[in-house]
Formats: structure tokens, C-alpha cells, sequence
């Protein structure tokens, strides 16, 4: 096993200890209702906050462990290419997911098929950008495809922005 | 013969035929782009299915599967890099026949080991279901809950190289069916005062989150693939010389693929290449494999596609998904308010009897199709990769808008899709997450009710010979997956000491 994935096994179960106290304090703080059984609205998340704790442990121990026994562990400059990559990987992966968030922005600001169109165009360019030449009518046409079979033949209103205000 | 009509009646006054088509024809182009798996391919179609007859969306659904599953086949044959993880197999000598200047005799034997692997599968489906469900009728609250204990104990054997994450994995989908009303006092849980999640987090925004949105936030770091050319491809059906010569390699396939399917966790990858395995081992040309032998992809493509019907099995007879695609037509049915288990054949049995009907169905549409979308397939496959990518992007999120017209369902995707790419980094499997988050009310619900009827007597868990006999089986599941993973930490260790 490779130095990154025994970091990354490390860091995935600090995290998921963290997370698991603060599921656990928020499953404590569910009240208790009059209707409620022995076990209550709080025992099972209790319980999965406690197994996630249990289970977080291990896997840091595990991750511990192994590192100990990596003798043959990846030579730091490789692991250095390998963190860099990951960054790289992590970087275009937040772009295409801003992409997302600005599709439910601007959805009901500037109707479906507007925003549905930057979103085909945005991530088509962002995707390879060394076509550019296509981006524009694959997106007007991708926008105008979806319009018809959402909006025509399935019949799903999709918010229509400030284009309605105008008619 | 009045009986007969009657049993087919259904395809004339339901849209199952459509749907089975659409289906397959979906699946084949899905499971033809390198990258979008047969749960991908599902999961895009799922909000789709919202408003639909129950029986076609379900049809569609799990021809999708079929249709995937034998389209993976086509760029393992024509550009060596295999649509769906099943289909790796099937480039042995499928690419290696492609080089010999007979891609198109290989992508028939694909396409009719597909065939017959679908036919035994699905009579494996029909006569297997039914009795097993019919066992599950005399369940109790205990006898549930034991059934989603047993269910969640498949976790081991889908938790791939590390049992405590798959654990994890299953614990957070525990954490995830626990937000929205409490099943007994209906105390909101985890709501954090908003209204959309009084009534919990769908399925399918995680199902779509983790397979669809996880694969876009991953795939601009993705090198593009190959491109096919579409003039090798004109399938054509086997000669009887290589007919007679495959048959026994699809027989091990259709074995294979039944044993497989109905084992939660093991799927149509194993089950391809343990098929290819005993055809080679079977075979009196052994030594073709690997150069070009059409056994060699006879044997993972019957395989393949039994499981495809064959790992229904478990999920409709007992509500237990044991693989991804299984577990995105188990949200499928969940979309319909159908609740897969002993009691569907009680309550809509008739959706059942359509399901097999349109199975049926699909058997013949990817004949059909398999000749028809030939060139629709290759095209997309020689289409920037990006274009299609901003495509699926752009169809996810209008599904989704589309489910309950709410933009914070779309939220909700794009959240479980970081999550989804945050586990691709760390490595932790999907398929526990899904199985907790599906099995998650009904363990939580019958464990209580359980409790309330037996006066808090924990004992009845052990009272009820049905829960005590399926509570063993998860017993001897998980001690099974702990053995098999010392064992293969073991060899890894002895193996990494020899090197050294």
C-alpha cells in the first residue's frame, strides 16, 4: 500500500472521529418525547455515533499500523507528485460543482433554458477546452433539447425567470 | 390458450413493451461510454420514472440494466477499454479478435451469449423469486428486522479491501436514513428546521449524487478514450462452426452468472471473469485465450448478463440489494411506493407478473437493438467526451428539479456528489452507504416495534426462529468477511515480506 493511501486513511478517520463526537452530541440533544419507547428518537443515532467513533479509531490504528510496516513505502518525491495531482484533481472537481451551484442560482433568476444552457456550455469548454468553436450551438442546442422534453412532452413546469415579467 | 392471453394480456394494456425497449436501447448506449456504469445509466433515468406507470418504470429499469450490461461489451471489443467494470473481461479477446479483422463476429457472440445468458437468467428470476419470497410471508416485526440486519451484513463482502470502511460507509447511510421524522414518535430528527427534510432524504438524490454527480466532479481528470471505428463494427451472427464451439462456454456462464446473481456482493464482474476462468479451464482450446478465443467472451458475457436478471433475485424477494444496480432499482421501486419483499407478491403481485413480461420483452429488444443501435452506440462513442459529460450534467440536474420541483433537492445531489468523490478519494465503497440508507428505516422501525410488542424483552430476537435462523446466517456473514479479509491481509503481508 502506498504512503498517500495510508495518509489518506489517517486523515479519513481523524475526520469521521470529529464528525462522529459531534453526531453523537446532536443525537443526545434530540428530546425525549412522552410517546416515546424505551429506546426513543435518540438511541439508534446514539448508537451509529458510537459504532462511527469505534469504527474511526480503527481505522486510524489500522492506518497507523500499516505505515509502520510500509518498509517499502513510495519515496517522498513520488508521493509529492501524487499530492499535487490529488490538489489538481480536487481544484477541477470544485470548478465543475461551482458549476452546479451557479445552475441553482441562476435558475430562477434567468429561467430554465438560459441557465441550462451556460451550465451544457460552461462545462463543455471547462471540460476540453481546445474546442471552443462547438461550445456555443452544442449548448443551444442541448438547452433547446431539454426544453422540449422536460417542458413540452413531460410537462414539468421549470421556472421560467425574468423572461415571464417580460411577456 | 385463454390463460396464456390472459398471462400476456398486460403488454397490450400496460406500456411495458416501450419501456422494455427504451430501456435496453438507454442501457446500450449507457454501458457503451466507458465510464458510465449500468448503476450510472439507471441512476440518470430514475427521476424519469416519477409519474410513470409503476409496472413500465420498473420494466424500464431493469431492462436499463440488461441493456448496460451487454453494451459494455462494444468498446472492450472496438477500443479495448471496457464501458462497464462486467465487460473487462470480454477485452481479452474480444479486442484481440478486433485486431484479427473480426470485431464484427465478436461483438454477435457478445451479443448472443448476451441473449442467452438474459433467457436463463431471467427463467433463474421466475423460479427462484416466488418460493423464496413466499418463506419471507409469516415475518414478523423481529423477523424484519433481522432480514435488514442480515442485509446490512452483506456490507463485508461488498467493502472491497478494507472491512472497516465499508462499515463506515454503512454506518453513514444508517446516519442518513435517520434524518427526517422518527419512525414511532414522528420527533423530527437532524431536520435542522428546514421543511424539505421532514420527510427524510430520498434514495434517489443519494443514489444519483453518489454514481451520477460523483463521476462529472471526477471525470475533467480523466484522460478522454479512444475512438472506434465504425466501419469494423457490422455485427454478425455466429456461424454454426463457432456456435458449436461456444455453447459449452455459455453454459458455464448462464451456472456462473445464476450462483453469482442470487450471492449479494459478488455481481457480474466476478462473475465474468470466474466464467472466463472455468471456460478457459473447460475448453479443448486453451491455448487460444487471450489471443482471440470466442470463448473468451462467450463465457463473461453469459455470465454478465444471467446476473444482470439473476441479482433481481434477492432484491425483490426479500427487499436485500446486493449490488449498485440493484440498489438503484430498488430506488426505482421505492419512487412507485413499492416496497420490494415477501410482501409485494402479497400486495402488487400484478407489478411482479409485469416485471417478468417485460423481462421477457427485453430479451427481444436487444436482439433487436443490439443490431439497430450498433452505429447510434459508436457514434457517441466517437463524440468529445465532453460534450457528453456536459450532457449527463445537464440532465441530472433537470431530473432532479424535475422529481418535486425543488431546487434543493438539486443541492442535495451535487451535495452527496462531493461526498461521493470525497469517498472515491479515500477509497470507501458506495454500495454500504446505499444499503444503509435503503435498509435504514426498516431496521430501525421493526427493532423498535419489535421491542414494543415483546415488552423490551431483547430475548424475542432469539424467540422468533426466523429472526434467530436469518440473525445466524448475518452472523456467519460477517465472520465469513472478517476471515476472507485476515486471510488476504495475511497473504498481502507474506507476499510483501518475499519481495523485500
Amino acid at each position: 500500500m502506498s504512503r498517500s493511501v495510508l495518509n489518506r486513511d489517517f486523515v479519513a478517520g481523524c475526520i469521521l472521529l470529529v464528525f462522529s463526537v459531534i453526531y453523537y452530541l446532536a443525537a443526545a440533544a434530540i428530546p425525549a418525547s412522552r410517546l416515546a419507547d424505551s429506546v426513543g428518537p435518540g438511541g439508534m443515532p446514539k448508537a451509529y455515533g458510537v459504532a462511527l467513533g469505534v469504527l474511526s479509531i480503527l481505522l486510524i490504528a489500522q492506518a497507523l499500523l500499516a505505515r509502520r510496516r510500509a518498509i517499502a513505502a513510495a519515496p517522498d518525491a513520488e508521493a509529492n507528485v501524487a499530492a499535487r495531482r490529488d490538489l489538481h484533481a480536487a481544484l477541477r472537481a470544485a470548478v465543475m460543482l461551482g458549476i452546479g451551484v451557479a445552475y441553482v442560482i441562476l435558475l430562477p433568476l434567468i429561467g430554465y433554458i438560459l441557465s441550462i444552457a451556460l451550465l451544457i456550455g460552461a462545462t463543455a469548454w471547462y471540460q476540453e477546452r481546445a474546442r471552443p468553436r462547438w461550445v456555443v450551438p452544442t449548448a443551444i442546442i442541448g438547452a433547446g433539447a431539454l426544453w422540449i422534453v422536460f417542458v413540452e412532452v413531460l410537462q414539468i413546469a421549470q421556472p421560467a425567470g425574468f423572461w415571464s415579467s417580460l411577456l | 390458450m385463454s390463460e396464456v392471453l390472459a398471462y400476456l394480456a398486460p403488454l397490450i394494456h400496460t406500456p411495458i413493451i416501450i419501456a422494455a425497449f427504451a430501456g435496453v436501447c438507454w442501457g446500450i448506449i449507457g454501458g457503451a461510454l466507458p465510464g458510465i456504469s449500468p448503476s450510472i445509466t439507471m441512476a440518470l433515468l430514475l427521476p424519469f420514472t416519477y409519474g410513470m406507470h409503476p409496472s413500465a418504470a420498473v420494466v424500464l429499469l431493469a431492462s436499463t440494466y440488461f441493456g448496460a450490461e451487454y453494451g459494455g461489451s462494444i468498446p472492450a471489443i472496438l477500443i479495448r477499454t471496457p464501458g462497464t467494470n462486467a465487460a473487462a473481461a470480454t477485452v481479452i479477446d474480444g479486442y484481440a479478435m478486433k485486431q484479427q479483422g473480426k470485431a464484427g463476429e465478436a461483438l454477435g457472440i457478445s451479443l448472443y451469449s448476451g441473449l442467452v445468458g438474459g433467457t436463463v437468467g431471467l427463467v433463474m428470476l421466475v423460479l427462484l423469486t416466488e418460493p423464496l419470497s413466499r418463506v419471507a410471508l409469516s415475518f414478523r416485526p423481529t423477523s424484519y428486522f433481522a432480514l435488514g440486519v442480515l442485509g446490512l451484513s452483506v456490507i463485508g463482502s461488498l467493502a472491497g479491501e478494507n472491512l472497516v470502511k465499508g462499515l463506515i460507509a454503512g454506518i453513514l447511510g444508517l446516519m442518513i436514513a435517520a434524518v427526517g421524522s422518527d419512525p414511532v414518535t414522528g420527533l423530527n430528527r437532524f431536520t435542522f428546521g428546514s421543511p424539505d427534510l421532514l420527510s427524510g432524504i430520498e434514495p434517489i438524490l443519494v443514489l444519483v449524487g453518489l454514481y451520477a454527480v460523483s463521476e462529472l466532479l471526477q471525470s475533467p481528470s480523466e484522460p478522454a478514450w479512444e475512438k472506434a471505428n465504425a466501419g469494423e463494427a457490422r455485427l454478425r451472427m455466429p456461424r454454426w462452426k463457432v456456435w458449436k464451439r461456444i455453447w459449452p462456454a455459455q453454459s458455464i456462464g448462464t451456472v456462473v452468472g445464476t450462483i453469482e446473481g442470487v450471492t449479494p456482493g459478488a455481481g457480474g464482474t466476478i462473475a465474468a471473469f470466474l466464467a472466463y476462468n472455468e471456460a478457459r479451464r473447460w475448453s479443448r482450446h486453451k491455448e487460444e485465450f487471450g489471443h482471440g478465443s470466442p470463448e473468451g467472451i462467450a463465457a463473461p458475457e453469459a455470465a454478465n448478463c444471467t446476473v444482470s436478471k439473476t441479482a433481481i433475485i434477492p432484491m425483490l424477494s426479500l427487499g436485500i440489494p446486493g449490488s449498485n444496480s440493484t440498489a438503484v432499482l430498488l430506488g426505482g421501486f421505492l419512487i412507485q411506493n413499492l416496497i420490494p419483499g415477501p410482501m409485494l407478491f402479497v400486495q402488487h403481485a400484478d407489478i411482479v407478473h409485469h416485471l417478468y413480461l417485460g423481462l421477457g420483452v427485453s430479451i427481444v429488444a436487444l436482439w433487436v437493438a443490439g443490431y439497430l443501435f450498433m452505429p447510434p452506440s459508436i457514434w457517441l462513442v466517437n463524440r468529445p467526451k465532453c460534450y457528453l459529460m456536459a450532457f449527463i450534467f445537464a440532465l441530472v440536474v433537470s431530473g432532479i428539479y424535475a422529481v418535486e420541483t425543488s431546487l434543493f433537492h438539486i443541492g442535495i445531489a451535487l451535495g452527496f456528489g462531493v461526498l461521493g468523490f470525497a469517498m472515491r478519494y479515500f477509497k470507501f465503497p458506495f454500495l454500504p452507504m446505499v444499503l444503509g440508507v435503503v435498509l435504514g428505516f426498516m431496521v430501525e422501525s421493526n427493532f423498535r416495534r419489535a421491542l414494543v410488542l415483546s415488552a423490551d424483552d431483547y430475548m424475542t430476537f432469539v424467540q422468533d426462529p426466523i429472526s434467530l435462523g436469518l440473525l445466524s446466517v448475518a452472523v456467519l456473514f460477517v465472520a465469513g468477511s472478517w476471515l476472507r479479509h485476515f486471510a488476504a491481509q495475511r497473504k498481502q503481508r507474506t507476499l510483501a515480506k518475499a519481495t523485500s
